[in-house]
């Protein structure tokens, strides 16, 4: 198999392997970026979600906690009212305005509404009260209840602190005669503890005796006879001698423990007072975060066997830092623009691999044609000089005389041999040309004289032609350059002014110099060249047809190789010519000095 | 005759050319010797010491660039001119032998047998 054969063969396999679509490896590689990024966003977004709930979960703690604590410190006052009233037996306003005071309920317990002193009456003695409230206040507001269950006790009350007219008209109610108290105050009885009522409380606020009641709270902590036994719920009803109790309103509690919470979270709190959503709402306050930035959440908290509902709308803006919220939408488009930009830059080297492929193919392809041609031509070679040689000595008279028909035959020999060398050496130059194998090597040499032994050569030539050849040539000229090709240079243009003139023409050959430059000049008589064909002239393979062309040997590729020789000089080919007048070649260089 | 007959040696390993440049030498009037390739022409060289030599470059056994080297032209035979007789080789080749003390490269192809003899008269003048 030849070189050439076994190239394309093997580059075609090359290729072979990648005539799948460029575009699907990069795609795939895009796929699976994609379906990365969704994974790890959904991931991340559970993640979300997890930290999103750990939040809520913190934040709902600290209100159940904040809640209790508040409810702790009422009850120790309801408490400490208790203690009191069992210590000092017979309390009195004065006393019980001194024993309030000691807590510093404005400083302290700001959001303590009242603590009340309720004792427990008679009916008799609640009577005697009544009336004397009735007397008090000039009206008949009050009045016992007829329908009182016998065996409860009345529970009036007697003293409130802050001794403000809002609570002026509650002095003698009956505790006991309001159910939702009487629960209380029947629940505290049975477990030993002070109890907060179970349901929502009109509280008339202290600071607002004008105003309406609010939904509020009482807790209450019983009175007993310490020199009764307490053991049982039934002795320690027996034993009742009052009432200490705490009130307060559901706003002004919820808003101190949560308010500041609320506005620097946009969060909407709805409390209700029971184990569902449907029991009764005794606060709501806040700021409702935006519809899109909305979170629900339902909290139950309880306090001494009291259920608290909590609703809360939080901001999720607000749970989650922006960087937390956004960051799997983050991951998804980043992903996706990672793997975008990944499947692009795939996509471009292995485009740039196969371009690059391609052009390693084209590039073998050539060499092992060149190799080949260089190889054949080199073989042809050698044969044809051989007959070059023989021939030209039959036809120099080497071999004797020989009648003018032999020589004509023979010429037409010669000349033909001579034609295929020519061939021959322009394919291997060309080849090399092509190539880019050609590399000046520059010596000094004396210009003059080459052109000089070019004509001297040519001499046998010129005579034969019957043209005459002059010349003007310097002494010397020294000059930097390929001494080889340009003699291939000058031996080209002489050769050509030779074969395309007339027997009887003119050639002149000048050289000249100026400072910058060196030129020859190669002048004929002869054919010319017409206008149209000028610019066919220098290009490879292209030969002008004219009356002497089919006399002439020569593939047309020597001006190719002139131009080309001349220009890697950096000279300068130009002609003039006339049809049928004569050409003027003239090729001109710039001095170089070698650097030494 | 004013002159000694020159003595010319041709190094060349195709038969044909050689025996072709010998007619025409011997023809011209010249003496002439010729080798197949370096090695051949290095052992004939120990006989006499030609007055010009026709070197090929591309020659099996011992090629052009090789026998310049043995034959070691500048240092002991200053005296002898040496052609190279080629058809285009590697540049590197062409610039070697010059190097080396060639005198002349001519292309084999190129140069018909008249224009041969010139230039074997002017290098030898």
């Amino acid at each position: 198999m030849t070189p050439l054969a076994k190239t394309a063969r093997y580059s075609y396999k090359r290729l072979k392997l990648l005539s799948r679509p460029v575009i699907v490896l990069p795609l795939i590689t895009f796929i699976v970026f994609i379906i990365a990024s969704v994974i790890v966003y959904i991931a991340a977004t559970s993640a979300l979600d997890n930290t999103r709930s750990r939040v809520i979960d913190r934040r709902a703690q600290e209100n159940s906690l904040r809640l209790s604590n508040r409810l702790s410190a009422y009850t120790v006052v309801a408490r400490g009212g208790a203690g009191y009233a069992t210590v000092v037996r017979d309390v009195s306003a004065e006393g019980w305005r001194n024993f309030v005071s000691a807590y510093n309920l404005s400083s302290s317990f700001p959001t303590i509404n009242a603590v009340t002193y309720a004792e427990v009456f008679s009916r008799d003695d609640a009577q005697t009260f009544i009336d004397g409230r009735n007397e008090a206040v000039g009206t008949n507001t009050f009045a016992l209840n007829p329908n009182k269950p016998s065996g409860d006790p009345y529970i009036l009350t007697q003293f409130v602190q802050p001794d403000v007219p809002a609570f002026s008209s509650r002095l003698g109610i009956d505790e006991y005669d309001v159910p939702s108290r009487k629960e209380a105050i029947d629940r505290a009885i049975q477990t030993n503890r002070p109890a907060l009522t179970s349901v929502p409380q009109s509280i008339k606020p202290a600071n607002d005796a004008a105003g309406p009641a609010k939904t509020g709270f009482i807790i209450f902590a019983p009175i007993y006879d310490t020199s009764k036994p307490l053991d049982t719920p039934e002795q320690r009803k027996a034993a009742l001698l009052g009432t200490s109790n705490v009130s307060f309103v559901a706003d002004t509690l919820f808003d101190s423990i949560y308010g500041d919470t609320e506005r620097q979270t946009r969060t909407y709190i709805t409390v209700h007072q029971g184990d569902s959503e449907a029991a009764p709402k005794v606060y709501e306050g806040g700021v409702r975060p935006a519809r899109n930035d909305n979170v629900h959440y339902v909290q139950k908290v309880n306090y001494s066997g009291q259920t608290f509902t909590y609703v809360y709308e939080f901001s999720d803006s607000d749970l989650l830092t922006s960087v937390e919220l956004y960051r799997p939408v983050a991951i998804l488009v980043s992903g996706i623009f990672l793997g975008g930009l990944l499947a692009l830059i795939m996509l471009f080297s292995i485009r740039a691999r196969l371009h690059k492929i391609s052009s390693d193919k084209e590039h073998e392809i050539q060499l092992a044609k060149d190799e080949l041609l260089s190889l054949a031509s080199h073989q042809l070679r050698t044969p044809a000089t051989g007959v070059k040689q023989y021939m030209g000595m039959v036809l120099q008279g080497f071999a004797g005389e020989i009648t003018p028909q032999q020589k004509e035959f023979l010429q037409k020999a010669y000349e033909s041999n001579d034609r295929q060398l020519h061939i021959i050496n322009d394919i291997l130059h060309l080849a090399k040309l092509d190539a880019g194998r050609i590399v000046l090597s520059k010596t000094k040499f004396d210009m003059s004289e080459l052109v000089r032994s070019v004509l001297d050569e040519q001499a046998d030539i010129v005579q034969e032609a019957e043209v005459k050849l002059t010349s003007r040539l310097p002494k010397k000229l020294e000059v930097f350059a390929d001494s080889h090709m340009m003699r291939m240079v000058v031996e080209n243009l002489v050769s050509n002014a030779i074969k395309y003139t007339h027997p009887g023409g003119k050639i002149s050959v000048g050289l000249t110099r100026t400072d910058d430059t060196y030129s020859l000049a190669v002048k004929d008589t002869g054919v010319g060249i017409a206008d149209d064909d000028l610019d066919k002239l220098f290009k490879q393979f292209s030969r002008v047809d004219n009356e002497r062309s089919h006399l002439v040997s020569g593939t047309g590729v020597g001006l190719y190789l002139v131009k080309n020789l001349v220009e890697l000089h950096g000279g300068e080919v130009s002609l003039t010519s006339k049809l049928g007048k004569g050409t003027t070649f003239m090729v001109t260089f710039p001095h170089e000095t070698k650097d030494l | 005759m004013a002159q000694p007959t020159k003595h010319i040696l041709i190094i060349e390993d195709e038969p044909t050319l050689a025996s072709a440049y010998k007619t025409l030498l011997e023809q011209a009037g010249y003496q002439v010797s010729s080798a197949h390739n370096g090695q051949d022409a290095l052992d004939q060289s120990s006989k006499f010491e030609p007055d010009l030599i026709l070197l090929d470059l591309r020659m099996p056994i011992m090629n052009g660039v090789e026998f310049l080297n043995n034959y070691k032209l500048k240092e002991k035979h200053p005296k002898v001119k040496v052609i190279v007789f080629s058809n285009y080789d590697m540049q590197e080749e062409i610039d070697e032998a010059y190097r080396l003390g060639a005198d002349r490269y001519v292309l084999k192809a190129w140069a018909s047998p008249k224009e041969i003899l010139q230039i074997v008269k002017n290098t030898l003048a």
